[in-house]
This record gives C-alpha cells, sequence and structure tokens, in this order.
C-alpha cells in the first residue's frame, strides 16, 4: 500500500492541527478517549461453518475410505474366484482322464450290455456296474493282509 | 495437506478470541459487514483446510494479514466485474455493541470511523479493538512503526473532533481532564 505522508510531514501536521485547535499535545484526554472507544465492542461475527464442514470433508473421507476398502474386497474376491476356478477346471479335467485312464475297463453301454445279459440278475449287473470288481495290484506269488485278515473268524 | 483434530480446534479457539476483532477490521476496509464475514468465514475455513496457521510465529497479526488479504483480494475480483457499490450501501450495518445500549453512540462512531481515510482507519480498528502494538501494525500493512503511530494520532484526533459534539450532547467521555 502506497503511504500517502510522509512521517514527519504527519507528526508536524497532527501538530499544526492540534495548536490550531487549542489542545496542545494532551495524553490524557487521548488515552480517556481511547478507553471511551474501548467501552464499544465488536459485534461478534456468525459462527464458524468450519466444524461442520470439516464434519462434512471427514465424512466424506471415511466414505471413500470405505468404498475404496469394498471395491478392493470386491476385485480381490473376483480375482480369487476366477484364478481357483481356473484351476480347479483343468484339475477335475486331468483328474477325469486320470480316472478314465486308471480304469481299465469303464463303464460303457457296450460293458453294461454284456453284463446285463451275462449277470444273473438285474440287481448284480447293476452291482458289477456300480462296483467293478477290482483287479488285484499284488503279483500273484504275493498275499494281500486284507484279504488274509478277512478270512479269519473272530469270535467274540 | 490436512490439519489434525487439535489443530482445527486451535483455528476455532482463535476465531471466537479475534473474530469479533477480526470482523471490525474486515468491516473497516470493506465498509459492508456482509462481505466482511464472508472474508472473515474463507480465511478461516482456508485455515482448517490447509492448516497453514501452525508456521506462523505471530497468529494474532497472521489472522489479520490474512483476513486483510482476503478482504482486498476479493475487492479486486469485485471491482473487476462488477461497478463499485455507492457510499450510501456501506457502513450501515452495526458494527458495535455500544455501551448501555446506546445505538445512537454506535451509530456515531460508525459514522465517524467512515469519515477518516481508509488507512487511518485500519490503524486505529488494529489498534484499539485489535490490540495489535504498532510494530505489529507496521508489520502487517507493511510501513514503518512511526507512520503506523502518526497514522493512529491522526485519526484519533479525527474521530474525537466527529464524536465529540455528539457525545457532548450527552456525557463528555473527556469532561473530568477537560477540567
Amino acid at each position: 500500500m502506497p503511504i500517502p505522508e510522509d512521517e514527519r510531514g504527519t507528526e508536524e501536521q497532527l501538530k499544526n492541527e492540534r495548536l490550531n485547535h487549542g489542545r496542545i499535545d494532551d495524553p490524557p484526554l487521548d488515552e480517556k478517549f481511547e478507553v471511551y472507544l474501548k467501552e464499544f465492542r465488536p459485534l461478534a461475527p456468525h459462527p464458524l461453518p468450519a466444524e461442520s464442514h470439516a464434519h462434512a470433508t471427514r465424512r466424506w473421507l471415511v466414505l471413500a475410505a470405505w468404498a475404496a476398502t469394498a471395491a478392493a474386497v470386491v476385485a480381490v474376491a473376483i480375482l480369487a474366484f476366477h484364478t481357483r476356478t481356473g484351476r480347479v477346471a483343468p484339475s477335475v479335467e486331468s483328474s477325469a482322464i486320470a480316472d478314465q485312464l486308471a480304469k481299465p475297463h469303464a463303464l460303457t453301454i457296450r460293458s453294461a450290455n454284456a453284463l446285463l445279459s451275462t449277470a444273473p440278475s438285474f440287481k448284480d449287473a447293476l452291482d458289477q456296474m456300480a462296483f467293478p470288481p477290482k483287479q488285484s495290484p499284488l503279483p500273484a506269488d504275493k498275499r494281500s493282509a486284507l484279504a488274509e485278515l478277512s478270512k479269519e473268524k473272530i469270535k467274540l | 495437506m490436512h490439519p489434525n483434530r487439535t489443530d482445527a480446534a486451535e483455528i476455532e479457539s482463535l476465531y471466537r478470541q479475534h473474530g469479533a476483532a477480526l470482523l471490525l477490521f474486515a468491516s473497516a476496509i470493506t465498509g459492508e459487514r456482509s462481505r466482511a464475514q464472508d472474508a472473515l468465514h474463507h480465511v478461516f475455513l482456508k485455515l482448517i483446510e490447509d492448516g497453514n496457521l501452525r508456521h506462523a510465529l505471530d497468529k494474532k497479526a497472521y489472522l489479520f494479514a490474512c483476513v486483510r488479504n482476503a478482504v482486498l483480494n476479493e475487492a479486486k475480483i469485485r471491482n473487476r466485474h462488477t461497478p463499485l457499490d455507492s457510499d450510501s450501501a456501506r457502513f450501515t450495518a452495526a458494527w458495535f455493541t455500544s455501551p448501555d445500549r446506546d445505538y445512537a453512540a454506535e451509530r456515531n462512531l460508525r459514522h465517524a470511523l467512515s469519515g477518516i481515510p481508509d488507512e487511518q482507519r485500519e490503524v486505529i480498528v488494529l489498534h484499539i479493538w485489535g490490540e495489535l502494538t504498532f510494530a505489529q501494525i507496521a508489520d502487517l500493512l507493511e510501513i514503518s512503526a512511526n507512520t503506523a503511530a502518526s497514522r493512529y494520532r491522526y485519526a484519533l484526533a479525527k474521530l474525537r473532533e466527529t464524536m465529540l459534539p455528539a457525545v457532548n450532547d450527552k456525557e463528555d467521555p473527556c469532561a473530568n481532564s477537560r477540567g
């Protein structure tokens, strides 16, 4: 801001004015007038909307944080689901293939027809389809302990 | 940067403590209480958001400087886009609570303040109601302390001249010192 008056000039002006008005420096007069002016209290301003504003800002931040967290959780869940299904599908496929490979005599329409024609009864045919007789993995010169134990007659 | 809860509480406390004087100071510059109020809120909301107050050594003087800058900036923008309001719209709303609810005295003081130059009005408001020292006022207004003191004394003399005739009709506050 430009200074409109020179300091010394202002002092001189003030002194001259006081002399012209017949009031040579009169500190008590100034002091009393200052006291009188101070009796007027400035009006209080309107309440600061800072509290509500800050709360609103904080609320938005909290909401944004929650939204971000929820979005992150959903994203992670989707990713995990995709990853798991992506891994499970091939494993199911591969296990089915492995089962297919492991079963030398898989159930087919042809084998089912054969079973139905050779089995003594329909129930036996179904049993053989459901529980096909497993070939013993043991060589001919070895015996299964489970088979031996099953032969024993336990007396209670 | 967002201030923590302590900073916000401190700023709100400063608003309660100095808000009235700051509003008066802004009103003294703008002449309009509503614009002064807007500027004051703008300053404090900005302070709460930014938390800049923690760096201020003299917080009270800094607040007065912020309010002054806000008012002057707002005046620049306003003058650029709209014509100046007439003086009749300024200095109309009450600025003070007068002793003994003497509304005429309040109006008299406001009228006297409106009659002195802007730079003197700033200094007298800052010194009497803002309770800033001349050194603080000098820093704030970027003038020397002597200039601030000169403006103050000059403004005080003018106020007294303007107000005493009206005050004398009722009670002269300086009657005792006059003898």
